[in-house]
């Protein structure tokens, strides 16, 4: 099927698809697994809806995919504004509503805007930095792409969403060390970042604290994430090297296990499939983003480079995040698996990603 | 090139995460393994005791009291048995045991398998310890001990306090990122819910490892509750509970309040209700009526527009003052009635007040000279004044549900109804009838104005959140002409509220009575009272309660004996 794909458009990355196609496979079959109990307990197929969701998400990484990237650029500017204009929307709402409020609805989908907006993010960047790449070389010439990733971070760390704020940071080195910052200011800016922690720390809310402390001790919440990180670890490491077996895990089909079917649905994986399983799915995740680092290097237009940089690293740190969330190397942040895990916005958005990694591919001008 | 850098970054990260999976799978596998099998963790979730508010002399409004909840550990329930549990435990309890195996079905999805599930709440201390006698023949059935929130005075702080519930799926789905278990109980109104979170605390509880015979092997761990914080109102429980006696029957709201910090002292909406009724969830009859009653007694009326009648008054002579329409000494001569083109809108006293100033005019609450006066004015220049009152946005008063009424604009009616403004909209405008919606809270937010001499107070129901304002936001000579007439409202034999006077007590005061279709009017009377010198100013809305100088004065003026003699601040 992609050899016709490949046939008919131009540049179609054949890799990409075949590997994307795997992991989707992957992932509803872990799924099925996942969510079989819930779905007996509420009588909603998860895996139905999760179906659906991935169509709609396909057919939104062919209609990125098609139009060429540059048309983006042109309204990258736009496309962020509204974003941020949500955003604020969003933290508005939240304010009236006891508690946290990630979700517009609009016509009655609701979606939530802080995940499109790393993508936006990163076109607005790339824009920026395409337009004028000798600027990055100033100091001064840092502070609009600064700025642009500094608002959305803040309105998202508001919400209070800690997770995906701190994905800009990374996303934002990325694209500034490709773009052609020198090394000296790439260096001050590390630095400065890691100054700056013990002043970020005192602007934590308290749940988010004591999920860091978790983190570093998992008694200390025994009730509540410290469980999760404690049953997690026994599902993925009781799953040895083959797994129990599809539908047998115990920790999964026992309840042990909360958020299985979303954020923790990898320790489902590692517990049913064992290191065979989970070991392919680090891997498939791997060659995926190495694909994106071989688009990056092929493509000579600067902002079409920075924006699979941009994706690449985005994916990279979805994966990443959730993987060493599930093994316990990192704190219970709340960070979907890409294209795994269940759930809309996330989803959507990781498919929408891909298909900037198509376009660039395709419509990038050959030298 | 930069990129090989970001790929080694990436390579790396990605080879620490397969070489941590091949530790914990393939060399500490076995270990996790066998904990996975034994994987018996037995959770004792400790509750946090709920805050507890307190009124503004230190007496407790609420307690929590013991309850004791049937809970059911699945694990520890044998998958064959279950059956027969159930029956054996529907005998304890006179619940059907296909009752009990739904709701432990329905319960159980969120959880763990360790997680106690929630069976029956609030049995009764007889059933309790009889269930546990028999512990022995019901593996995996706990009895479990929990605080219940009791309200001390019942109806008589219903709306003030709200009540707390049990949760919905999608509330908990929304705040379970809080802290929040699908067992808490939530605030579901009044100071209950606005200060949920902070009356709540903070959950503990203990993780235990058990063998297969359900005794404990290990304490995994072990988090204290932390106790919710207590609040302080400003309400006076005396005062309130004597205002709901004195209300009745009579559907309405009360509300006093200290003028000139804001402390409201009472707050009273009628009919109320029972919350204690519907924490218990035990006798249905009693909550269906109060669910269904079409006399709405869960609504507080104290935060809900109405037609505020002639009390509206005070508005309609300050802007007429402070725009020089009108003077001191203009006066108006009232035949009984005002005519606009062929119509005719009626003074109450149909043989008319004669000539009348600003002055008499409040006091006798003459239509005729108020209609006149809003000739002058036109509706978008009362409109302007109201809103400098206060009507028409929330007083932030720290109730949830405020309503903010309606001020009525030229503009507004355009845009909402789709019509025309006409000059008999200003004329009913001005004194407080047609689309005009105040809050009775509202009312006593307008009416401290003039107690202050034009400074702003917040009504407020926490104690220590408000000061005295120093800005004044409205003129005080104007409304020192205003006063003189409310002052004759209730001195003056003529006075519309003469019934409410309380010798030795310097009082103002202004009635209302809305027409309201062909039901009998709302009756109001609000004012203030100087005692002690101390101002309270105070606001009494009947709904359908006839005239404002009749029932409404004679509560008022209760209050203000109170004020005078019972209470010592």
């Amino acid at each position: 099927m992609f050899n016709i794909l490949s046939r008919f458009i131009k540049g179609f990355d054949k890799q990409l698809a075949i590997i994307l196609s795997i992991l989707i496979i992957f992932g509803l079959t872990a799924l099925f697994s996942a969510s079989y109990q819930k779905q007996i307990d509420t009588g909603k197929s998860f895996f139905l809806t999760q179906i659906i969701w991935m169509a709609i998400g396909m057919v939104l990484m062919f209609l990125v995919a098609k139009t060429s990237y540059n048309s983006f650029l042109s309204v990258a500017y736009i496309t962020y504004g509204i974003h941020i204009v949500f955003l604020i929307f969003v933290l508005c709402m939240g304010r009236t509503v006891l508690g946290a409020q990630r979700w517009i609805s609009i016509g009655g989908i609701g979606f939530q805007p802080s995940e499109s907006s790393k993508i936006f993010t990163i076109l607005a960047l790339a824009r920026i930095i395409g337009d004028n790449p000798r600027k990055l070389q100033t100091i001064s010439g840092l502070v609009r792409p600064f700025l642009i990733v500094v608002v959305p971070m803040i309105l998202i760390f508001k919400q209070p969403d800690l997770g995906t704020a701190l994905v800009f940071l990374p996303i934002f080195l990325s694209i500034i060390w490709v773009g052609g910052i020198k090394l000296k200011y790439m260096l001050t800016t590390i630095t400065l970042g890691t100054i700056s922690l013990p002043l970020f720390w005192s602007l934590l809310k308290g749940y988010q604290k004591s999920r860091l402390m978790v983190f570093l001790n998992p008694n200390v919440d025994p009730l509540g994430a410290g469980y999760t990180i404690n049953q997690s670890k026994i599902a993925i490491g009781s799953g040895m090297f083959s797994g129990k077996g599809w539908f047998t895990g115990t920790q999964n089909q026992l309840n042990f296990l909360p958020e299985r079917h979303t954020d923790f649905i990898f320790s489902v994986i590692g517990e049913e499939g064992g290191f065979l399983a989970a070991g392919a799915i680090v891997i498939l995740f791997l060659l995926l983003l190495l694909r994106g680092i071989k688009i990056a290097e092929g493509t000579k237009d600067i902002s079409g480079r920075l924006i699979v940089t941009g994706i690449t690293t985005m994916l990279a740190l979805h994966a990443i995040i959730n993987i060493g969330m599930t093994l316990g190397l990192m704190p219970v942040v709340g960070m979907p698996l890409p294209f795994i895990s269940y759930g809309g916005s996330a989803l959507l958005c990781n498919f929408i990603a891909i298909g900037f990694l198509f376009n660039v591919k395709m419509h990038r001008t050959v030298f | 090139m930069r990129l090989p850098v970001i790929r080694n970054i990436i390579v790396f990260l990605f080879l620490i995460l397969l070489i941590n999976l091949f530790r914990m799978q393939c060399i500490k596998g076995p270990d996790y393994f066998r904990q996975s099998e034994n994987n018996r963790i037995r959770l004792v979730p400790e509750g946090a005791s709920r805050g507890i508010i307190y009124d503004r002399t230190g007496m407790p409004l609420v307690r929590n009291r013991l309850v004791f909840d049937v809970v059911a550990v699945p694990q520890e329930i044998a998958v064959k048995d279950k059956t027969s549990l159930f029956s054996k435990l529907s005998g304890f309890l006179d619940i059907s045991s296909e009752v009990l195996a739904d709701t432990f079905h329905y319960n159980y999805s969120a959880h763990a398998a360790f997680y106690p599930v929630m069976l029956v709440s609030n049995i009764s201390r007889n059933t309790a310890f009889l269930i546990e006698q028999d512990r022995a023949s019901l593996p995996g059935i706990f009895v479990q001990p929990r605080a219940l929130r009791y309200y001390l005075y019942g109806k008589d702080t219903a709306h003030v306090l709200g009540y707390v519930g049990k949760m919905h799926q999608n509330e908990y789905e929304r705040l379970k990122e809080y802290g929040y278990e699908r067992r808490d109980f939530l605030g579901r109104s009044g100071i209950e819910k606005k200060f949920d979170h902070v009356l709540r605390g903070e959950a503990g509880g203990m993780q235990l490892e058990v063998d297969s015979e359900g005794s404990i092997i290990e304490v995994l761990g072990y988090k204290p509750p932390v106790r919710g914080e207590d609040l302080h109102l400003t309400i006076d429980i005396g005062l309130q509970t004597n205002i709901a006696e004195w209300v009745g029957e009579h559907k309405g709201a009360v509300g006093v309040m200290d003028a000139e910090n804001g402390e409201v002292l009472a707050l009273y909406s009628s009919p109320s209700y029972d919350p204690n009724v519907l924490i218990d969830r035990k006798d249905s009859e009693e909550i269906s009526k109060i669910l269904n009653s079409k006399d709405a007694p869960l609504l507080n009326r104290a935060v809900c527009g109405y037609a505020p009648g002639s009390i509206f008054k005070i508005v309609t002579a300050y802007a007429g003052l402070i725009e020089k329409e009108i003077d001191f000494n203009t006066t108006f001569h009232c035949p009984g009635y005002y005519k606009i083109g062929k119509a005719k809108l009626r003074c109450w006293l149909k043989q008319g007040h004669g000539g009348v100033s600003v002055e008499n005019a409040i006091a006798t609450s003459c239509n005729v000279f108020f209609c006149n006066t809003a000739r002058k004015l036109g509706a978008d220049r009362i409109a302007k004044y109201a809103k400098e009152f206060g009507l028409g946005r929330k007083t932030m008063i720290e109730l949830p549900a405020e309503q903010i009424g309606v001020v009525p604009t030229l503009a507004w009616k355009r845009s909402k109804l789709n019509q025309k403004w006409y000059g008999g909209d200003t004329l009913n405008f001005s004194i407080g009838q047609g689309y005009l919606l105040v809050s009775p809270v509202q009312a006593l937010k307008m009416v401290a104005f003039v107690a202050n001499d034009g400074k702003e107070v917040m009504p407020h129901l926490i104690k220590g959140q408000g000061k005295k304002s120093n800005i004044r936001i409205l003129s005080m000579p104007e409304l020192q002409i205003i006063k003189h007439g409310m002052k004759k409202v209730i001195s003056a034999d003529y006075g519309t509220g003469h019934r409410a006077k309380v010798s030795g007590v310097q009082m103002y005061g202004k009635t209302g009575t809305a027409q309201v279709g062909n039901r009998s009017p709302h009756a109001w009377f609000t004012g203030y009272a100087e005692v002690k010198d101390q101002k309270f100013c105070f606001i009494v809305f009947l709904e359908n309660g006839g005239h404002g100088g009749a029932q409404a004065a004679d509560i008022a003026k209760q209050i203000v004996l109170y004020l005078r003699d019972d209470k010592d601040v």
